[in-house]
């Protein structure tokens, strides 16, 4: 799974987001290192749409500004997503068990 | 709106429309929220992310039509593979006919700075359709004193001399070519080993009686095949036909003859023994020296010829002309190539239309379902270009296939045209050629294809929609270009049918030509003796023992050889003075001019040639006796006109000198020059008494009385009876060496006949492609009038008479085509007129009948549309 879509996934795993408000998420939790180019994340938004891993908001309400469109994970994007956050956790858990944790070597 | 945000807005056009309309507007509001933040590096990073994601969309979106193309061509197998294969054929064709042509005629001659090499001849100033070869005085002249010539090369214009090699391997006859010291620096190929050629190798040795002195250049191919490469060989002495040669280089890989093409070894010409002035033996080929023009060297030959005519006044041929050397060597197949070029591009066009045809037929036949995608959103540029995507998967199948009939194309080419076309061994595919074709034809295919899918965007969808299955399909007007690019197909294929039909009558009568002897049944062969060997009086007996042992073959009626077959072109042409009868002291010359021949053995009973008067030359005709000759009726008319045949016998003529004085002992039918039928004098010599005149390279004819290849193993043992080092040459049938005159004719109608055949079938597929989608655009209707009364003969006669008119129109246009395609055809019309009325009228049956047939099937299944379910299907 690529970076730029893992990251989605976290950012809509609370709540529904629209694209800004995603890159905006993104950027804060990485404490402002990351930071998801229009392209990188509406590429991504594009391929996930396609592979089911987000849908689309219906019928959100039209107070809010400028006809965003939202995004909220599918029950698919968040099986893949705890996936993945498995995936991690294991590489993590075996990255403890070598040297690299002390900060010789 | 800020300037910076109306720039972005603009920069997103970069992106696929479709994304663009999905996600612009956010990208853009994105835009202005971060540059609210700041604009600091922001131009830098859009920029990036631009470039790199805008082309990854652009590659998805493609990506998604080739997949969505590919399951297209498989879901309709029979649609692809028509198409495919119309392709190949149209794009193969083309390219192989356009590559032979660029090799031929276009491609520069392989020698350094070519284009200032000519090809020099002699020429009657009076008569300037003669063009003949340079005789030694001649060229002496113009080496030694041509100014505007860097250098002037000769060599000996026969090209079928020979030498046996049998080191290193079986034995093998070399290709020889007599070459005068220059004639590799001419041509700018020096030997890349060896010091080649000097000007005293062109002296001989002294006592030599052979035309050439023994030094020898090898060429690169000899040497590599039989020295191994060896590059101490250069001045190591060789034996090739049991004599020895001293090697004096290697030719450069790849040199070839421009004019002989490719030759195995080079040997000096005795330039300072060739002293007649009337005999015209040299091919001669000059180099411009740099700087000047082709026209101020023929400005210098013009007062060159004009001293050479008063030093040489009886010397008829005594201007000399040039004529650049690529277009000489490309000159005889100038109009061969013309015609296969306008066939070929009749059947690329005929390809081009067949493809848009299919295309246009496929795209409306879609219109429903672009109509449906039109209403689900997908914008008409996006479909054009999901059609546009679909029709490149087939035009890159096509042009692979293409690729694939391009080269055997060629491969065909090469062995068909062998006798047919110069230089054809440096027939190459041309990729401009390739790509070329199939950028016409895929552009054609593109356009029809596009233009149904751009209407969809101007109707509207709920109209497209709401019509049923079978009435939604193609308009009037598109009908009509169905008609209309089927009818053109048909056009095309009638004038290519047409031209087929002339070039097939034409070789049919070539075939049938009365040639003055009897071509059936003769095996002829080759067979040449060593020099060292065989001295005069043994090369007498030995062609005489021959024949006889041949015709004591069972199954054989007759044995004898030849200087030349009949037939077969020119080999010596000289004056002959008359020295008896009315016109005495005078000659026979040009256009009565007659050939002059040795013979061996039972020659004419051997050949058929018929014997009109007195007797053949038997064992009274040796060295002791009197130099005698055999007319032919030609030569005995010309120099004895109103004495009949039987008193012609016993005058006397003289060749060349009054050393060559003969008593004629017969006179014998003519034969032809060559395969045309164009009867031609000759004068024969006996062998027997000619034959220290030089080693003669005889054909020998051996008549049987079944096929004649059956022969080749007695004639075998025959030879090795006499000589077991002696090899039988070239063994043919007389059928097939005489049949290699008429290669050009044979190669043209195998070409014009293929295309024909193409252009024929892709007419009966285009015309019912057309008929069959009318009939099925037309179900409903068929299936109204048909519960209304009408009968199945209605419903046919309706069909058959819209193929009636698509076919009308077709061969109208067609006769036009066939009178266009007739004017380059006239050079190979022989015995018919290239616009023959009954040829165009057989065409023109012949797709007519294959057109109805073609219109057959739609119409029967016409008649078989039941009402019923005619009417359920639609309504």
């Amino acid at each position: 799974m690529a970076p730029a879509v893992f990251q989605i996934l976290i950012a809509l795993a609370d709540q529904p987001l629209h694209g800004y408000g995603i890159m905006l998420d993104i950027a804060e939790r990485s404490g402002g290192k990351v930071k998801l180019s229009p392209g990188t994340l509406y590429g991504s938004i594009k391929q996930m749409l396609g592979d089911g891993l987000i849908d689309e908001v219906p019928g959100r309400s039209a107070a809010d500004d400028e006809r965003r469109r939202y995004y909220r994970l599918t029950r698919q994007g968040r099986d893949a997503a705890r996936q993945e956050m498995a995936r991690m956790a294991a590489l993590l858990s075996h990255a403890r068990l070598t040297s690299l944790r002390s900060n010789e070597g | 709106m800020k300037t910076s945000e109306r720039i972005y807005r603009w920069l997103l056009r970069l992106y696929p429309r479709d994304f663009r309309d999905e996600y612009g507007h956010e990208m853009s509001l994105m835009f202005r929220a971060r540059a609210a933040h700041g604009p600091v590096g922001l131009w830098c990073q859009v920029l990036g992310d631009l470039l790199f994601h805008a082309p990854r969309e652009h590659w998805h979106a493609v990506k998604q039509d080739l997949r969505y193309a590919v399951r297209q061509v498989r879901r309709s197998p029979g649609f692809s593979a028509v198409v495919i294969a119309t392709l190949a054929v149209g794009i193969g064709g083309a390219t192989a006919v356009f590559s032979a042509t660029h090799a031929v005629l276009l491609a520069p001659l392989p020698y350094a700075q070519p284009g200032q090499l000519v090809r020099l001849y002699q020429q009657e100033p009076d008569n300037p359709a003669t063009r003949g070869g340079v005789s030694a005085p001649h060229f002496r002249t113009l080496r030694d004193e041509a100014a505007s010539f860097a250098d002037v090369a000769a060599r000996y214009f026969r090209e079928d001399m020979g030498l046996d090699i049998s080191n290193g391997g079986h034995p093998e006859r070399l290709r020889v070519l007599l070459v005068t010291s220059n004639y590799f620096r001419t041509l700018r190929a020096d030997p890349f080993l060896g010091p080649g050629f000097r000007i005293e190798d062109e002296a001989g040795a002294p006592g030599d009686d052979r035309t050439g002195a023994r030094r020898i250049v090898l060429s690169d191919r000899i040497w590599r095949a039989r020295f191994n490469r060896d590059p101490s060989i250069v001045g190591q002495t060789i034996r090739l036909s049991a004599e020895p040669y001293e090697v004096a280089g290697v030719a450069p890989p790849g040199f070839e003859d421009p004019v002989a093409g490719a030759v195995d070894a080079w040997l000096p010409y005795n330039l300072t023994r060739d002293t007649m002035t009337q005999n015209y033996s040299l091919t001669v080929i000059g180099r411009v020296r740099t700087g000047t023009t082709i026209t101020e060297a023929l400005a210098e030959l013009a007062i060159l010829g004009g001293s050479m005519k008063r030093r040489w006044p009886e010397v008829r041929a005594g201007s000399i002309i040039a004529v650049p050397l690529q277009e000489d060597v490309g000159a005889p197949s100038r109009s061969l190539l013309q015609v296969l070029l306008a066939a070929v591009a009749l059947v690329l066009l005929a390809a081009c239309v067949n493809v848009a045809n299919l295309v246009l037929v496929r795209a409306t036949g879609r219109a429903q379902e672009f109509a449906l995608r039109a209403a689900l959103g997908s914008g008409s540029g996006r479909l054009a270009r999901q059609l546009m995507v679909e029709i490149l998967v087939l035009a890159g199948f096509g042009g692979l296939a293409g690729l694939a009939v391009a080269s055997l194309g060629v491969t065909a080419l090469q062995r068909l045209g062998r006798d047919a076309l110069p230089r054809i061994d440096a027939i190459d595919l041309d990729p401009v050629v390739l790509v070329l074709a199939g950028v016409v034809t895929v552009g054609t295919a593109l356009a029809c294809g596009i233009i149904p899918a751009l209407r969809v965007r101007r109707r509207d969808p709920r109209d497209a929609l709401a019509q049923q299955p079978r009435l939604a399909t193609g308009t009037r007007r598109q009908g009509r270009l169905r008609s209309g690019l089927a009818a053109s197909q048909l056009a095309l294929a009638l004038a290519l049918v047409a031209g087929a039909g002339v070039l097939s009558v034409s070789f049919y009568r070539l075939m049938k030509v009365d040639l003055g002897f009897r071509v059936e049944r003769v095996l002829t062969f080759e067979v040449n003796l060593p020099s060292l060997r065989y001295d005069a009086a043994r090369r007498a007996g030995f062609q005489e023992d021959l024949a006889r042992r041949l015709a004591a073959i069972p199954g054989v009626s007759a044995a004898g050889g030849t200087s030349r077959l009949p037939a077969t072109g020119s080999l010596n042409t000289w004056p002959i003075g008359i020295e008896t009868g009315p016109l005495a002291g005078t000659f026979v010359k040009q256009p009565e001019q007659p050939e002059h021949r040795t013979v061996s053995g039972e020659f004419f009973e051997a050949l058929g040639i018929p014997l009109l008067a007195g007797r053949t030359f038997d064992d009274r005709d040796d060295t002791s006796a009197p130099m005698r000759a055999v007319v032919s009726a030609i030569v005995a008319r010309a120099a004895f006109p109103g004495l009949p045949f039987d008193r012609v016998v016993g005058q006397r003529i003289s060749v060349l000198t009054r050393r060559g004085s003969r008593e004629i002992i017969g006179v014998v039918d003519d034969v032809s020059i060559d395969v045309y039928g164009k009867p031609t004098g000759a004068v024969y010599s006996a062998h027997r008494q000619f034959a220290g005149n030089r080693n003669w390279a005889l054909t020998q004819a051996v008549r049987a009385g079944a096929q004649p290849e059956r022969l080749l193993p007695d004639v075998r043992a025959v030879v090795a009876g006499i000589d077991p080092e002696l090899v039988v040459y070239r063994p043919a049938a007389l059928t097939e060496v005489v049949g290699r005159g008429a290669s050009r004719e044979r190669f043209a109608l195998v070409l014009m006949g293929t295309f024909a055949a193409v252009s024929l079938i892709l007419a009966a597929l285009g015309l019912y492609g057309v008929l069959a989608y009318s009939v099925r655009e037309r179900t409903i209707e068929i299936g109204i009038r048909m519960a209304l009364g009408a009968t199945p003969a209605d419903i046919r006669f309706t069909i058959l008479s819209q193929a009636a008119f698509v076919l009308g129109s077709g061969l109208t246009a067609g006769v036009g085509g066939a009178f266009v395609l007739g004017r380059w055809l006239s050079s190979f019309a022989f015995g018919v007129s290239p616009w023959d009325p009954l040829i165009l009228l057989g065409a023109a049956l012949l797709l007519s009948v294959t057109g109805l047939l073609a219109a057959w099937l739609p119409a029967r299944r016409a008649v078989r549309v039941s009402p019923r379910i005619a009417m359920q299907d639609g309504y």
